[in-house]
């Protein structure tokens, strides 16, 4: 099936496009989530032979799965909790990577020339663009969420060897069926596309800064904000840019209530709060701004073809 | 539809500079025309217009298409190598061959293999670890087997030696040439392309000096090394140029019967390269 995936067997333009974009950014969409979660595999198995345990809300694991002991709501929510979090670094170098490829990926085609090569065949400059767009907000998160299923899958069963090592417990009573694995499904999926949707301006304005880029696009999509902030507080003394660039993080810093494991409905009701923003009217503002940067990408991408 | 191609009154600048002044130029299907210019000229320029790549002022038509709003539909049927257009590093060699196949509906996967075949280029290599010659015939087999109306190369043989070169253009004319094709060729190696070339367009500081058919200007401009005792008879039939070198001399004639000519001496057709010398060089 992989196989039939990464294969072009003829004719198929988005297709195509969509693989040229892969193997291109293959380094910070597959390679980086890949060895993350290999280290994060490698480093659990060294620290369960230690026996320190993973440390987890600043306790032990070990120790938190001896001191807890009643098969109740909370320690399924521990469970739940602990799976969720897992996949926690991953997911942060994932963002990471999708503010790098967004913001080169408009610009090292100008920069090694192969741009001419890719207009010298017949899909149009909006073609281009919208894969690329969807390469950095749909293809990297969802295969950044195929490892962290990977992660979550091995922390089950590490957490089930720690509890049938350390404890006179059942790892089937106290972790296999204890753990909420929708809320762990739904954790992973629900909360990365909101935030996708509330930060779409800031990616689709690094893209926009990566079509016109003469030198680093990368200092220069931060140059602009930086100096929209300075100059509007030293003249107007007010921080309404900063406010605004803020405002789209919000649910970012929210998802993160979700791991407070202390309480055990907490991460449903997150990821409800989450859903419920996309009705908020500034959400649609931010897309809307976020298809006049795609657009301005596309005619930019059009006159310039050579730097 | 014969027409593929039809400029009229074409300009484009770069800010106060003119890189197209008022170009005027057809091409027809079954051509194989030669854009031969000094650096600068504006050859690349009206190629990058001609296939969509810059905006311009005018009327341009390329296979009835808008090159510039419709470049994506008109990449269907025309093919390009520019002299910058340069296959990422990235790409691995297979992978190129996968991506053109995807893109483009008439692109023959056998037959790109089969050109890569003869060549010693490693299929699972990528671009950036094969020699520069090595990444022009990738770029070549790939386009060559492409089934377009319209094939333009822009410097296509820079960076390949002598011999490959050679086997390019036998394999242009056999393998991929037939007249319901047209190719624009610009190069600086005029005398390599030119036994291959159906017409002939000069440019100079974005203007076309000269646009005739190879036939035309063999027939027009001839060359006559005079005896030393015919050589003033001959200065008297008014030749459009003189030339002296290693004590010889030759009068180049434009539209001289060969007949009257060759009472005086030995005639010859006048190079592509020394016409355009001649024409470009001067008044």
């Amino acid at each position: 099936m992989f196989s039939n995936l990464t294969a072009i067997n003829g004719y198929n333009p988005i297709k195509a496009l969509f693989l040229k974009e892969f193997w291109d950014n293959k380094r910070a969409i597959f390679t980086t989530p890949m060895v993350i979660t290999g280290l994060f595999i490698f480093f659990a198995i060294v620290a369960m032979i230690n026996g320190s345990g993973m440390m987890f809300d600043g306790v032990s694991m070990n120790d938190h799965l001896s001191n807890n002991t009643e098969f109740d709501e909370k320690s399924s929510a521990i469970m739940t909790g602990i799976l969720m979090v897992s996949p926690m670094v991953l997911m942060i170098s994932v963002g990471f990577s999708m503010v790098f490829t967004a913001l080169s990926v408009l610009f090292d085609e100008r920069k090694d020339k192969s741009i001419l090569f890719w207009k010298s065949m017949p899909v149009s400059d909006t073609q281009e663009v919208l894969v690329k767009l969807a390469t950095v907000v749909v293809v990297t998160p969802v295969i950044a969420i195929g490892f962290a299923l990977i992660i979550q899958f091995f922390t089950t069963f590490m957490l089930g060897a720690i509890v049938s090592i350390n404890t006179d417990y059942s790892a089937w009573d106290l972790v296999f069926t204890n753990i909420n694995y929708l809320a762990v499904i739904i954790g992973d999926i629900v909360p990365v596309f909101v935030i996708i949707l509330w930060t779409l301006p800031i990616f689709t304005y690094f893209m926009l800064v990566s079509s016109f880029s003469r030198r680093s696009p990368f200092l220069l999509a931060f140059i602009i904000p930086v100096l929209g902030v300075v100059i509007e507080k030293i003249f107007f003394d007010s921080e309404q840019i900063l406010r605004v660039i803020a405002s789209r993080f919000t649910y970012l810093e929210k998802y993160g209530d979700r791991y407070d494991i202390d309480d055990g409905g907490n991460m449903i009701e997150a990821v409800t709060g989450l859903l419920g923003s996309l009705g908020e009217p500034s959400l649609w503002i931010g897309i809307i701004v976020a298809a006049a940067m795609i657009a301005g990408s596309i005619q930019i991408r059009k006159r310039n073809s050579i730097t | 539809m014969t027409n593929y191609i039809s400029a009229k009154s074409l300009n484009k600048s770069f800010g106060k500079f003119e890189a197209l002044k008022d170009v005027n130029v057809t091409i027809d299907k079954g051509q194989i025309v030669g854009l031969i210019g000094s650096n600068g000229a504006g050859k690349t320029t009206l190629i990058n217009a001609l296939l969509g790549l810059s905006s311009y002022e005018g009327e341009l038509s390329v296979l009835g298409l808008d090159p510039h709003s419709q470049r994506d539909e008109l990449m269907k049927e025309v093919c390009f190598i520019s002299d910058v257009a340069t296959l990422p590093g990235w790409i691995k060699v297979e992978q190129a061959v996968d991506f053109v196949g995807g893109v483009h509906k008439s692109f023959n996967r056998e037959k790109a293999l089969g050109f890569l075949s003869q060549t010693s280029i490693p299929l699972d290599k990528k671009v950036s670890k094969l020699s520069k010659g090595m990444v022009v015939q990738l770029h070549l087999a790939l386009i060559m087997s492409i089934d377009a109306k319209i094939l333009v190369l822009d410097e296509p043989t820079l960076g390949l030696d002598i011999i490959y070169r050679k086997t390019f253009y036998d394999q242009l004319l056999e393998d991929y040439f037939d007249e319901e094709r047209t190719i624009i060729i610009t190069t600086h190696q005029v005398d390599e392309i030119e036994n291959i070339l159906t017409d002939v367009i000069f440019i100079k500081d974005g203007r076309i000096m000269y646009d005739a058919s190879m036939d035309e200007t063999l027939d027009t401009w001839k060359v006559l090394e005079p005896t030393n005792e015919h050589i003033d008879e001959a200065r008297a039939l008014s030749p459009y140029r003189e030339k002296n070198s290693l004590g010889r001399t030759s009068l180049i004639y434009k539209g001289q019967d060969k007949e009257t000519l060759k009472q005086f001496g030995d005639v010859s057709r006048l190079s592509l390269s020394d016409l355009f010398v001649t024409l470009m060089s001067g008044e």
